[in-house]
């Protein structure tokens, strides 16, 4: 996998703290595939620096990732995902979903799109994206 | 690279230019003066143009320092820096004073390296000399270093004034402080009667380029110089440190204009009470007045004013003016005896009863016909007035004798002539006529190589007998190398006094003593060269000699003061100290009391002599402008100075004047 | 070597009657990024200018790696990293004779990491100082700041005026700087955006006085907008406090709340407005609304 590829969108407009927001990501692109078990993530230091971020909220984030045993380090080695396939419960992905789905919603009723509407993109959308063979 | 080298790689590299603009200057002079009118000009100014140079140099070298960088910001660069505030100064201030020095160099090296071109013409002659003089007595090496000791206290203020404030007209303006301190010596200076104060200003702050030949002294006398040099370095430290100290003070700010307004404000007020203060100082006038011509007499003594003003018309309107009050009744001479003026009149003899100061009366007159009266001497019941006898086509010299037993009837008993007497030939000059015991003395120049003395036996008081003279070469123990100034109508070169039965000669080459106690065999005791510091040009002017007790006063030309000799043993002077600050062009000194007294235009003054040789106390008495202007007759004068009980008789403009010597 | 880089009591300048810092105290850990935020004027310079020792505060006193600015400045200098904002240097010199020159003062000044960092902003060492951008200016500024390998970088406004790229460039050598062992740097901004991602604390000045401090999340959880739907088209109730704003007319507001608390929340409800929304701000937009609350203009 190259680094170059593994790219984190920072947000700071809305409450979300950052390492928060790294450590979504990072388990985002293993779900998706773009960090597969065993690849190495990128160190701390070149996490924070290509993304002019604060070293320690990386480091904070790595943290977590590690205790959630998403990821593990290897002593002088590096850091890297978990061998042990984790597998995100079902409950887990549906979480992700339903808060990107509640923040739609939300968007929509104050843009006053209707229930039908919404309904309808939904469909559509789902339409356009099928279901991914791996 | 280590520190301090790179701050002065810096502060090096900043001011190169100005260095080079320094230089390119000096060469720009150098140019200039091939031009001759411009040379001219700068022979005559040298001194002047030398401290502007100098000037010019040290506020530009200085202003910079440190108001530039807070103006343009990188002063914050430094102060970021792990730099002694200290140290970072001390380079600025090196560099900056070592560049001064350098311009200084510079400038003096081109007017060593190319000499004063001599100008002929008149004035300008004698100041080339004595540019001349000053520069071959001091030495390049010396020169720069007064110069440069001036400047750099000059460059000091700057310095300060610079790391005071941010831009560089506050930093000039901030030379508010150089205004402030010349404020205080100007006030100081109206204390002037305390003579510490402006010895250190002459000789520790000041060049010393004056007509004292100040400079030449500074360096001569190691001791001098060593004050100077200490004086400075102490001086020039301390306002460093204020510098450091306003750095650290006011890292960031700096001055504003309300505080240097103010401090103008300040020394301008300071200044005019200065001046204020000096004009308070008020000069006794003469107690007693005596004029021999009659308020309705009053003769013009105003040049009128032409609706010409061009110079020459005013220098012939003052030549006519001359010209037309000679001819009228002028006081040539005058000597004291018991309480009676005997005045010697171009025209005779008026005598004149002072007993009562503040009315000095006319009480005798008499008038000699064909002659003209110069010098008058005393002896009890005679007075021999020296003078010109106009006969037509012959004129001669010689001594009119009076009968003064009574003075209210004076009464011409003899005459005799001087050109047939003695030496042979017609008589120049007149020095000295005066009698002592039954011994009447005659110190005079026929020509200009040689110096004679008459003595004259006067038992018989109207008819004197020549017992014997004794004739000096002028050249008497010539100096090597010593170079005679031009013409036959210079030189008059000789000054006598007598006291008891010696007297002292001050020749060209020093003082001579020649014991007269027997008249027939006039003894010269010693003739003691005096040592000019210019060995290359003599001076053409009459050596000014004083007698008390056991000192003798003689003046030396070079550089202008007067050296105190022991003259216990008159075969053997010994110099012992020299004065300065005596002011020597007067018309006649007299020694009275512990103090000299002399008589200028405008007045007398003393100077009180030390012990230590330097002088206390100065005193004037002054007089009244409009009895000034009358001075063109004084022109003509040749008066004398007498001082008796606590009071000083003498000759101002066609005026006898009494002035009291009270506290 | 110290908990704390840098510590504050009671720091206090006044320039004649203007106090331009009042009463400030803070306490920067070693090892963190910290973001000293404030408007223009607020107070920020003379701060820096007083840890420095370049003028000396008025009341109160400052600790700089354990050391005191005034009596210490030497030995502080040799260990701190400063950047004055719009730094002047020598326009004559070359940067090369400029790296010379400032390198000399320095015991452990590591040439070859100008050298280096110099090469990295692309900065050529024969181009004269008074022919560089405003932005290789700044960047120059930082390369010489860092020369001597600083515990401590102090930087004032370093990025003000430049643009995107050079900034990206400069908050990439910040964190650089901080990945090393017992490095701290503490950085004046009035561009938040840019400091929150990178602080670990930030505090924010306003009229020469400390408003907040405290890592940005904590700071960006005071804020919070609201919106509500008024049962009655009536002002908001002034009863409850810590609101200090309201937009909106009509049924629908946004009512911008300090500490926002669920408590909070239910009082609104008590009191007729219905919650629709808690709306999170990012700190550019709390920064805006503490600094307008305190300032009185919203």
């Amino acid at each position: 996998m190259d680094e170059a590829n593994l790219h984190f969108r920072i947000d700071t407009s809305g409450g979300v703290p950052i390492y928060l927001q790294l450590i979504e990501q990072v388990k985002y692109h293993i779900a998706n595939g773009v960090l597969e078990p065993g690849d190495e993530l990128p160190s701390v230091r070149s996490l924070a620096e290509r993304n002019l971020v604060n070293p320690n909220t990386v480091a904070r984030a790595y943290m977590e990732l590690e205790r959630e045993g998403v990821i593990y380090k290897r002593r002088g080695r590096g850091t890297y995902v978990s061998e042990q396939k984790v597998e995100m419960t079902l409950d887990q992905k549906v979480e992700i979903i339903r808060e990107l789905l509640e923040k739609a919603v939300i968007e929509g009723r104050q843009l006053g799109v209707s229930t039908t509407q919404l309904r309808m993109t939904l469909e559509q959308t789902l339409k356009k994206f099928p279901r991914r063979r791996l | 690279m280590n520190a301090t080298k790179a701050l002065f790689w810096k502060e090096g590299r900043e001011i190169l230019y100005k260095i080079f603009l320094g230089l390119g200057g000096c060469i720009a002079l150098l140019l200039l003066r091939q031009h001759p009118e411009f040379e001219q000009e700068f022979v005559r100014n040298l001194e002047s143009w030398g401290m502007w140079v100098g000037i010019i140099s040290a506020v530009v070298l200085g202003m910079e320092a440190v108001a530039t960088e807070r103006n343009k910001g990188t002063l914050d660069f430094l102060m970021g820096r792990p730099i002694p505030a200290a140290k970072l100064m001390l380079v600025k201030f090196a560099t900056g004073g070592a560049s001064l020095f350098l311009v200084i160099a510079a400038f003096w090296a081109t007017v060593y390296l190319f000499p004063l071109a001599q100008n002929p013409v008149d004035y300008d002659y004698f100041q080339w000399i004595f540019n001349q003089r000053i520069l071959t007595n001091v030495g390049y090496p010396y020169l720069v270093l007064i110069w440069f000791t001036l400047m750099f206290q000059l460059y000091a203020f700057v310095f300060l004034g610079s790391s005071l404030t941010d831009n560089l007209l506050k930093t000039i303006a901030s030379g508010v402080l150089i205004v402030w301190i010349l404020a205080i010596m100007m006030i100081l200076g109206a204390f002037k009667s305390n003579p510490s104060v402006s010895f250190y200003l002459t000789h520790f702050v000041d060049t010393g380029w004056d007509g004292w030949g100040t400079i030449v002294r500074i360096v001569r006398e190691k001791g001098l110089l060593a004050g100077r040099l200490i004086f400075v370095g102490l001086f020039t430290a301390g306002i460093f440190w204020l510098s450091v100290l306003s750095l650290r003070r006011w890292k960031g700010g700096a001055l504003g204009w309300w505080p240097i307004l103010i401090a103008w404000g300040v020394t301008g007020g300071m200044f005019l009470l200065g001046g204020y203060l000096r004009g308070e100082e008020s000069f006794p006038e003469p107690v007693g007045l005596w004029t021999p011509r009659k308020q309705a007499e009053r003769v013009e003594t105003k040049v009128e004013e032409t609706s010409s003003t061009s110079m020459e018309d005013m220098d012939a309107a003052v030549m006519a003016l001359m010209r037309k009050n000679r001819d009228q009744g002028m006081m040539r001479d005058m000597a004291l005896q018991d309480d009676v003026a005997f005045v010697a009149l171009r025209k005779g003899l008026v005598t004149i009863d002072v007993s009562q100061v503040e009315e000095p009366r006319e009480i005798g007159k008499i008038l000699a016909k064909h002659w003209e009266m110069q010098k008058i001497a005393l002896a009890g019941s005679a007075a021999y007035i020296f003078g010109e006898l106009k006969r037509g086509k012959e004129d001669s010299v010689g001594v009119a004798i009076f009968d003064i037993e009574d003075p209210t009837a004076p009464e011409m008993r003899g005459q005799f002539s001087l050109d047939t007497i003695g030496r042979a030939g017609s008589v120049r000059y007149l020095e000295y006529l005066g009698a002592t015991g039954d011994v009447l003395y005659i110190g005079l120049q026929r020509d200009f190589h040689h110096v004679e003395l008459l003595a004259l036996d006067i038992r018989d008081r109207w008819n004197p007998i020549v017992r014997n003279k004794l004739v000096l070469d002028v050249d008497f123990g010539q100096a090597d190398g010593m170079v005679k100034l031009s013409g036959p109508n210079e030189s008059m070169g000789f000054r006598m006094t007598v006291d008891g039965h010696l007297a002292f000669i001050g020749m060209e080459t020093g003082l001579v003593i020649v014991d007269l106690s027997d008249p027939d065999h006039p003894e010269v005791l010693s003739n003691t060269r005096l040592e000019e510091l210019s060995h290359r040009i003599s001076g053409s002017r009459r050596r000014m000699i004083l007698v008390e007790g056991n000192r003798a006063y003689v003046e030396r030309y070079w550089p202008r003061e007067m050296v105190v000799m022991d003259i216990s043993d008159p075969r053997q002077p010994v110099e012992l100290d020299y004065i300065r600050g005596l002011e020597l062009y007067e018309q006649d000194t007299a020694i009275f009391g512990e103090s000299i007294y002399s008589k200028r235009s405008w007045g007398i003054t003393s100077h009180e002599i030390l012990d230590s040789g330097r002088v206390g106390k100065v005193r004037k008495w002054k007089v009244d402008t409009e009895v000034l202007e009358s001075q063109f007759m004084g022109y003509y004068s040749r008066p004398g100075l007498s001082i008796k009980d606590g009071f000083a008789y003498t000759i101002i403009a066609d005026y006898l004047m009494i002035f009291s010597l009270d506290e | 070597m110290n908990e704390r880089a840098i510590y504050t009591e009671g720091l206090t300048r006044k320039f004649g009657k203007k106090t331009a810092v009042e009463n400030l105290g803070i306490e920067v850990p070693t090892g963190s990024i910290f973001g000293f935020l404030g408007r223009n004027g607020a107070g920020k310079t003379t701060t820096i200018r007083m840890l420095m020792n370049m003028i000396e505060p008025s009341v109160g006193r400052a600790e700089v790696l354990g050391l005191d600015p005034q009596r210490d400045d030497l030995e502080l200098r040799q260990r701190v990293g400063y950047v004055s904002d719009h730094p002047v240097m020598y326009d004559w010199m070359k940067i090369g004779e400029l790296v010379r020159f400032t390198g000399s003062f320095y015991q452990n000044w590591d040439g070859k990491k100008v050298e280096e960092l110099l090469r990295k902003f692309d900065l050529d060492f024969d181009l004269k100082v008074k022919e560089l951008s405003r932005g290789m200016n700044a960047q120059l500024a930082l390369a010489l700041a860092m020369g001597h390998d600083p515990e401590l970088l102090i930087l004032d406004e370093p990025t003000s005026g430049l643009d995107v790229l050079v900034r990206r460039d400069f908050m990439e050598s910040i964190i650089q700087v901080i990945q090393e062992e017992g490095r701290t740097v503490f950085l004046s901004s009035h561009l938040v955006h840019e400091v929150e991602r990178v602080a670990d604390q930030v505090a924010i000045i306003e009229g020469g006085r400390l408003l907040v401090w405290g890592s940005v999340d904590e700071i960006k959880g005071r804020v919070k907008k609201v919106l509500v739907r008024m049962e009655e088209p009536a002002a908001v109730p002034a009863s409850i406090d810590g609101i200090s704003g309201a937009q909106g007319e009509g049924a629908q507001q946004l009512l911008t709340v300090v500490e926002c608390s669920d408590e909070k929340l239910r009082q609104l409800e008590d009191n007729g407005a219905k919650v629709l929304e808690v709306i999170d701000l990012s700190l550019e937009e709390s920064f805006v609304e503490l600094v307008g609350a305190r300032g009185g203009v919203s």
